[in-house]
C-alpha cells in the first residue's frame, strides 16, 4: 500500500492561511522543538520557555495573514516567539544552565579519538569549553547557542536575536573570541 | 579556531535538552476557544462593517443617512462622524502589535521615525503592518500613544467618531482633533483593509507631517495633544536619565501657545 508524501510546509502554510487548523497544528509540530529550545536559550527556564513556544504560535496564527508567503516560515515563527521569550526573561522562575555537557559517553565515536586515553582528553576539553560557554555574558552566549547548539541559520538567529542578519556575524566572531579567551583561563588550550 | 568551531559541533552534538513538550494540542485547543483570528475582512465583509460601524449604511449614501453628521478630511486620512458608535466598538483593549526594541524599528522602519520632544523615550514600541506606535505613561499611569505610518496613496485611515471635532494647525499642517470614542477603519499598505477597536477611547490628533499619517491618544485635555504634537522632530529621544529631567506630560503647560482651532468642516 503507497502512502501518500506529506504536504510540504508551502502546502500546510497555505492551508494555515485559510484558516485549516488541522494544517497548522502540523505546522506547529513541525517547528515546535526548534521555537521550545530557541526559546530555552534565550529565557533558561523549560517552563518560560514553553510558555513562550507555546504563546507564539498562538500569536502566529493570529496574524498569519500578515506573513509573506513568500519568504521562509521559520524565520518568522522565531521572530514572534523570541519576543514572547524575551517578555519573560524577567519572570522570577529559576534560571538553569544552557543544557550541555562533555561527550564523556562518546567513546570512539566516528572521526574520534580511537583510545579511552585520547577520549577521555577530548571530553576533558569539551567540559572546559561548555563551563567556558556558561561564563559569556548572555549576548555571546545567545549567539553561539543559536548558531551552534540549534544549528540556526544566519537568518533564523537574527530572528530569534531580533537583529540584522548582517550583525549575526559580527556578534558571533567577536562572541567566539571572547569564548576562546575564556576557554584558555580554564585551561582549554583550543 | 577550527578546533573551536570542532569542539563547539561536538558539544552540539552531545547537547541534552529538556525534551520538548507537544504543543500542538494545547495551541489548537487555545485558538478553538479564543476569538476568531485577527484576519483582515475581505472586501464584500468591508462592506458590512463599515455598514454597522456609521449605523446603518450612512457611507454608502453621505449626506443622506440620518447616521452620518459629517466628513472631515487630510490627505491620508478622513474622519466621519456620526451618532453613534457600536458598544463593542468601545472596548479598550490595547493591541498595538508587535513588541520591538526601538532600535529594531528604527532600523526596519521604511520612514524615518519621528519623536515627541516633550515625551522623551518611548516606554515600549510596537510595530503592526508599518503602523509604528510608541507607548509613554503620563505621570498619572494613563498611556499615551504615539502613532506614525507612512501616509502615501496606499496608506488610508478613516476613523468615524461621535463626539468633536475640531481642525488644528500643527507647525502649520493640518490636523484634526477628536474627542472622544472613535472607531477606525484602515488600510495598510494596500494589503487590505481591517477594522481596529478604539484603543484609548479619550482625545485624540491626527496631522500629517514629512510623508507620514500621526496621531497622538491620550486622556490628556486637547492643549496638551497639540503642546505634544508640537514638539515632534526626527531627534533621537533622549536618554533615561534625561528623561527624568524633561517635560512630564502632565504638568502644567506652560509656554505653549494656544491651538489655533478654526471651525469644524
Amino acid at each position: 500500500m503507497v502512502h501518500p508524501p506529506p504536504p510540504t510546509e508551502a502546502v500546510l502554510l497555505s492551508r494555515a492561511r485559510g484558516g485549516d487548523l488541522d494544517a497548522y497544528e502540523q505546522l506547529v509540530r513541525l517547528h515546535q522543538q526548534t521555537a521550545f529550545r530557541a526559546a530555552l536559550v534565550l529565557t533558561r527556564n523549560a517552563a518560560d520557555a514553553e510558555e513562550a513556544a507555546q504563546d507564539g504560535f498562538v500569536k502566529a496564527w493570529r496574524t498569519l495573514g500578515r506573513f509573506d508567503a513568500a519568504r521562509p516560515f521559520r524565520p518568522w515563527l522565531l521572530t514572534i516567539v523570541a519576543n514572547e521569550a524575551r517578555n519573560r526573561r524577567r519572570s522570577a522562575r529559576r534560571r538553569e544552565l544552557l543544557a550541555v555537557r562533555a561527550g564523556s559517553e562518546r567513546g570512539g565515536a566516528a572521526g574520534g579519538p580511537a583510545s579511552p586515553e585520547g577520549a577521555l582528553l577530548v571530553a576533558e576539553r569539551d567540559a572546559a569549553l561548555a563551563a567556558a560557554l556558561e561564563r559569556l555574558d548572555a549576548r555571546d552566549r545567545e549567539v553561539i547557542a543559536c548558531r551552534y547548539l540549534l544549528e540556526l541559520s544566519e537568518a533564523e538567529t537574527a530572528a530569534a536575536l531580533g537583529c540584522r542578519a548582517g550583525t549575526v556575524k559580527s556578534r558571533l566572531s567577536r562572541a567566539l573570541a571572547r569564548l576562546r579567551a575564556q576557554a584558555q583561563i580554564g585551561g582549554l588550550d583550543g | 579556531m577550527a578546533d573551536l568551531h570542532d569542539a563547539l559541533r561536538r558539544l552540539a552534538a552531545d547537547a541534552t535538552w529538556p525534551p520538548t513538550p507537544d504543543m500542538s494540542a494545547r495551541v489548537r485547543a487555545a485558538l478553538e476557544d479564543a476569538p476568531p483570528a485577527r484576519r483582515r475582512p475581505r472586501r464584500p465583509l468591508l462592506a458590512a462593517l463599515l455598514a454597522l460601524l456609521v449605523g446603518g449604511g450612512a457611507l454608502a449614501a453621505p449626506g443622506a443617512g440620518s447616521g452620518l453628521l459629517e466628513r472631515l478630511g487630510l490627505r491620508s486620512a478622513t474622519v466621519t462622524k456620526v451618532k453613534a458608535l457600536p458598544a463593542s466598538s468601545l472596548a479598550r483593549r490595547l493591541d498595538l502589535g508587535e513588541r520591538r526594541s526601538l532600535g529594531a524599528v528604527r532600523r526596519d522602519a521604511d520612514f524615518r521615525l519621528l519623536y515627541p520632544a516633550a515625551l522623551a523615550s518611548p516606554r515600549e514600541v510596537y510595530v503592526d503592518d508599518g503602523v509604528v506606535t510608541f507607548l509613554y505613561r503620563a505621570r498619572s499611569g494613563e498611556p499615551i500613544l504615539f502613532t506614525q505610518v507612512a501616509g502615501s496613496a496606499r496608506t488610508y485611515l478613516r476613523k468615524f467618531v461621535t463626539a468633536d471635532t475640531q481642525r488644528v494647525r500643527i507647525g502649520g499642517r493640518p490636523g484634526l482633533l477628536l474627542r472622544g470614542p472613535h472607531a477606525i477603519v484602515f488600510d495598510a499598505r494596500g494589503r487590505g483593509t481591517r477594522v481596529q477597536a478604539p484603543r484609548l477611547a479619550r482625545n485624540t490628533l491626527l496631522w500629517e507631517r514629512d510623508g507620514l499619517l500621526l496621531r497622538i491618544e491620550a486622556g490628556q485635555p486637547a492643549d496638551e495633544l497639540v503642546r505634544i504634537a508640537r514638539s515632534v522632530r526626527p531627534a533621537v529621544p533622549a536618554s533615561p536619565t534625561a528623561r527624568r529631567s524633561s517635560t512630564r506630560c502632565s504638568r502644567p503647560i506652560a509656554r505653549a501657545a494656544e491651538p489655533r482651532l478654526t471651525p469644524t468642516a
